[in-house]
């Protein structure tokens, strides 16, 4: 095993919370009535639905077609009926198309996705594989989403020497991807060698933080049996070591260049649900239907993961965790630290999103927000190496040019700012503003 | 009007408290007066200015009625003490837009406005310990203030006539808080393990000074004094531990910031004692290094690669 790392520069240390699912085996959820396919679950622009109300659908039909270069295709999770197209508000706010089917499951045929073609990976050409991966329509499932045809479509005069696998999973209370490890290794082994045939990397490696040991042991044994040229790097304990620039920093020690994408330093990263899907996807020819997903916080009764089809209603989703023990004080798509909080649980499961959290009075800091004191802390803890306090000032003064000069677009929202200011100051949310200003 | 709670501002306080047991013992209970009169003073001159613009108050206006008194003479008429809070509230604070915008630290502000205003009041008059070799206890605990009759004398850094052992336990004419530099680290070491105080900014200006120190003792310049006596006699320390490491005014925003700051301090303050007339050198160099720490700020920033530029 090779010397645990971390990357350096800022970061903090949440309280972790996974033990309240990280020993629940990931539950397989039956089909809900109704399913409600978004048409804008990925970075780029939205699919355009190619279904209309009335058709009937099988599982894994394509009722949005992803048309412009950064866009995926989305397709129906079950067998059933189209009964409504209508816009529809995410859980992260974002507005979008929806195709709401009603399933069937009297007349659905039941032979789907079991047949796997074995030999799949070495009759395919890497054009073939990344046509295939396009066809299923898959997004980074780590959370941010970004279709992976594009990510994997190496530009041309550059080359990826290093794919670097993320199996970080560095927020809080989330443990689907550590489920996902430990359960599915091989297929996820598979996943990543098709990734590294698209792409053509030299060195594969595997960052696994040290909170996570039976699934760094667990790969190093079935690496070891198949004997793949395949390196797991434990990493310390460290937030946000699961965003690719820090996961970069940590494990090939090279710093993106601000603005830049992984590719200018020769890596291109993925996510362990994500080599998982395209294990599915290739062998199975199965697209993004379904994901795992951490359902947790303190207000859910059997906090644990999930095996759900996208399209699920949240409500379905915490109703097979227990429901809520007590009332929830504000519920979280994705993970507490860069996740989103809402409040309309009739809002589908999409393919990003890893986890669902209920937390209650008592895991939330309620103190108002008090003058800064320039105390320095958020600087200290950014680990783009910003200057938090100076960019709100900024930004609160509609400076949004000088707050640009200061590399506000390096932020990625991370939150470990906000999370240790002692004054409470909404820092991220001014960011996610200013952004937004600043790019009108 | 509500206050608004500062959990930093509170260790601060924790951290002054021995100093304010220290000023009773060795000076009298006329100490609790004059923090009633400054805090009153404090309190009305920022309630009146929140006010009237909209702001809230907050608890770092205790901190900064703390230290201004901590680091006035035992004899300070009372008049004084709260014309001095009054003018450092206002200017030092209220005038920039309240908690958080001002440059300059509030009771440093105030001390300068009194120091340069009333000489006499301020530097001449330090007045003898009430405990000593004759009687340890009860010392001032007994008494309102030191007897005034009694040979009042020049602070040590005129003197240069205490012994080590005096000035570390504080048994020496000198300021309310100022005297006792073994608390004054105890204290000081609190805030900075409570996080309130950033400990790079007190290392630095205690490095900074005694190296500037040493070279001027060492080339006997001017009748310097040797660097261990200069830097717990007067109140650089008092200054190193909970002045300069105010945040609002401090610079902040990087490490080698804080490290440049701290320096900035500590080598002023040697050059004030020794070349100027005044023979306490920290109230002006906490106002200078106040005044280049937005300048700081500005021009270091995270050098970072751009896309484009050589991976």
């Amino acid at each position: 095993m090779l010397k645990i790392r971390s990357f350096k520069k800022g970061g903090i240390h949440p309280h972790a919370r996974k033990s309240l699912s990280d020993t629940a085996k990931i539950q397989n959820l039956p089909k809900p009535e109704i399913i409600i396919i978004p048409m804008s679950q990925h970075l780029g622009a939205p699919a355009v639905v190619c279904v209309k109300k009335g058709d009937i659908v099988s599982a894994g039909q394509k009722v949005g077609s992803g048309e412009s270069f950064i866009s995926a295709d989305v397709h129906s999770s079950v067998y059933g009926t189209v009964q409504d197209i209508q816009p529809i508000v995410l859980s992260n706010g974002i507005e979008t198309n929806a195709v709401f089917i009603e399933t069937d499951d009297i007349s659905e045929p039941q032979t789907e996705f079991t047949y796997i073609d074995k030999d799949i990976l070495e009759r395919s050409t890497p054009q073939e594989l990344l046509k295939i991966i396009k066809d299923a329509g898959i997004v980074g499932m780590g959370g941010a989403a970004f279709p992976a045809h594009v990510k994997f479509n190496i530009p041309k005069g550059k080359q990826a020497e290093y794919l670097v696998i993320n199996g970080v999973e560095c927020e809080p209370y989330l443990t689907a991807d550590h489920r996902l490890m430990l359960e599915n290794t091989e297929e996820i082994l598979v996943g990543i060698s098709v990734i590294s045939k698209i792409i053509g990397a030299g060195k594969i490696i595997i960052g696994i933080e040290a909170n996570k040991m039976n699934a760094t042991r667990k790969f190093e044994q079935v690496i070891e049996e198949k004997r793949l040229p395949i390196k797991i790097q434990p990493l310390r304990v460290k937030y946000p070591q699961g965003d690719e620039k820090q996961l970069l920093k940590a494990v090939i020690g090279r710093e993106v260049p601000s603005g830049g994408l992984p590719i200018e330093i020769g890596a291109i990263v993925s996510n362990v649900g994500t080599a998982y899907a395209i294990y599915e996807a290739v062998t199975k020819r199965k697209p993004v239907i379904d994901r795992v997903v951490t359902i947790s916080g303190n207000a859910i009764k059997n906090p644990g993961n999930f095996r759900a089809l996208v399209g699920t209603p949240i409500k379905v989703l915490i109703d097979a965790a227990g429901g809520f023990q007590e009332e929830p004080a504000k519920i979280v798509a994705g993970g507490p630290m860069m996740g989103f909080a809402f409040f309309n649980l009739e809002a589908p499961l999409t393919k990003g999103m890893s986890g669902i959290l209920a937390l209650t009075k008592s895991d939330l800091d309620f103190s108002s927000e008090t003058a800064c004191i320039s105390c320095g802390k958020c600087v200290t803890v950014c680990p783009m190496g910003l200057q938090p306090t100076r960019l709100f000032r900024f930004i609160n003064n509609s400076k949004f040019s000088d707050a640009m000069s200061l590399n506000l677009m390096d932020c990625k929202e991370c939150g470990c700012c906000s999370y240790s200011c002692p004054a409470k100051i909404p820092l991220v949310h001014g960011f996610k503003y200013g952004k937004k200003m600043a790019r009108k | 009007m509500k206050i608004q709670k500062q959990q930093a501002m509170r260790n601060v306080l924790k951290g002054l408290t021995p100093l304010c047991l220290a000023a009773i013992y060795f000076y009298g209970w006329r100490f609790t007066a004059v923090l009633a009169v400054v805090a009153a003073a404090g309190v009305l001159s920022e309630y009146v200015l929140a006010k009237k613009y909209g702001l809230q108050m907050t608890e770092s206006l205790f901190v900064s009625v703390l230290l201004f008194s901590l680091s006035l003479p035992p004899g300070i008429p009372l008049w004084i003490a709260a014309l001095g809070i009054v003018f450092g509230i206002v200017f030092g604070k209220m005038v920039f837009g309240g908690f958080g915008r001002n440059i300059f630290n509030p009771a440093i502000t105030a001390r300068a406005f009194v120091y340069i205003s009333f000489g006499v009041p301020m530097t001449s008059k330090f007045l003898p310990t009430l405990p000593g070799p004759d009687s340890w206890f009860p010392g001032g605990f007994a008494h309102w203030l030191s007897p005034l009759d009694s040979v009042s004398s020049a602070t040590p850094l005129f003197t240069k006539s205490a012994d080590l052992f005096n000035l570390a336990f504080g048994f020496i004419p000198g300021s309310f808080g100022e005297t006792a530099a073994v608390l004054v680290v105890i204290g000081g070491l609190y805030i900075i393990i409570k996080k309130a105080a950033n400990w790079r900014l007190t290392v630095s200006a205690i490095a900074a000074f005694l190296i500037m120190q040493t070279i001027f003792w060492l080339a006997g310049i001017r009748d310097t004094v040797d660097p261990l006596y200069a830097l717990i006699s007067g109140s650089f320390l008092l200054g190193a531990f909970f002045m300069i490491t105010d945040p609002v005014s401090a610079s902040q925003t990087t490490n080698i910031g804080r490290w440049i700051y701290g320096a900035f301090f500590g080598v002023l303050t040697v050059l004030i004692r020794v070349f100027s007339i005044w023979p306490e050198g920290i109230t002006f160099a906490i106002l200078l290094s106040n005044m280049f720490a937005p300048l700081l700020d500005y021009y270091l920033k995270e050098r970072k690669k751009r896309k484009g530029a050589s991976a």
